[in-house]
């Protein structure tokens, strides 16, 4: 799945660990999600959608 | 970067921290036992006590896994559980595969306390390769 969570958080001058603190989780999980290496599970994806104020599928778009 | 590495502050940094002190301390809970329920000799007052004692330890470690995992957020989760079920399917087939190759060499080392060092070696090896896998439900 793909995302726009770093332009987001770019958008938003967020620092990887500012939106970590806010989910509640590790930074790394931060830096997976935004590579790629990890989708989130749905409570964590709403959680990023509002934090951003948007849709989930306004963030998370598939590869298909 | 370092600074953030080292950060005490860091609630990673701190989950981490506490995981290694509680398992350090119950893996050294579990030496001090053993030596002791070794040293102790069979008729001695204490001696039952002293052979039981090193239960106490062995199951103070999944206590401080549990704990371990109730402190993590979900991918961590995920890669700690993945680390535990790899170890432990690993370490089943060398348990099972051991007295094989045992018997067809002859083999006659005292591999009994070593279990504990090989699941740890491989604990932490597969802790540190996993997050470099890419987690997706299936393989496509």
């Amino acid at each position: 799945m793909n995302n726009k969570l770093k332009d987001l958080r770019a958008e938003h001058g967020m620092t990887q660990a500012d939106l970590a603190a806010r989910l509640a989780v590790s930074r790394q999980t931060v830096i997976a999600i935004e590579s790629g290496r990890y989708d989130p599970s749905l409570p964590l994806a709403f959680a990023i959608a509002g934090v951003f104020s948007r849709r989930i599928e306004d963030i998370f778009v598939d590869k298909a | 970067m370092p600074g953030q590495m080292l950060n005490l502050k860091s609630h990673d940094t701190r989950t981490g921290l506490q995981f290694f002190l509680e398992a350090l301390g119950a893996v050294l809970l579990l030496a001090v036992t053993t030596i002791f329920a070794h040293r102790v000799q069979p008729g001695t007052p204490f001696y039952t006590a002293a052979q039981l004692a090193p239960i106490v330890p062995v199951w103070l470690l999944p206590l401080v896994m549990f704990r371990h995992y109730l402190r993590i957020d979900e991918l961590q989760r995920l890669q700690f559980l993945q680390s535990i079920a790899l170890t432990g399917g690993l370490m089943a087939g060398l348990a099972w595969s051991w007295p094989s190759v045992q018997r067809a060499f002859a083999l006659q080392p005292p591999l009994g306390g070593m279990w504990e060092v090989n699941f740890s070696i491989l604990f932490v090896v597969i802790s540190a390769l996993l997050p470099k896998l890419r987690a997706t439900p299936r393989a496509r």
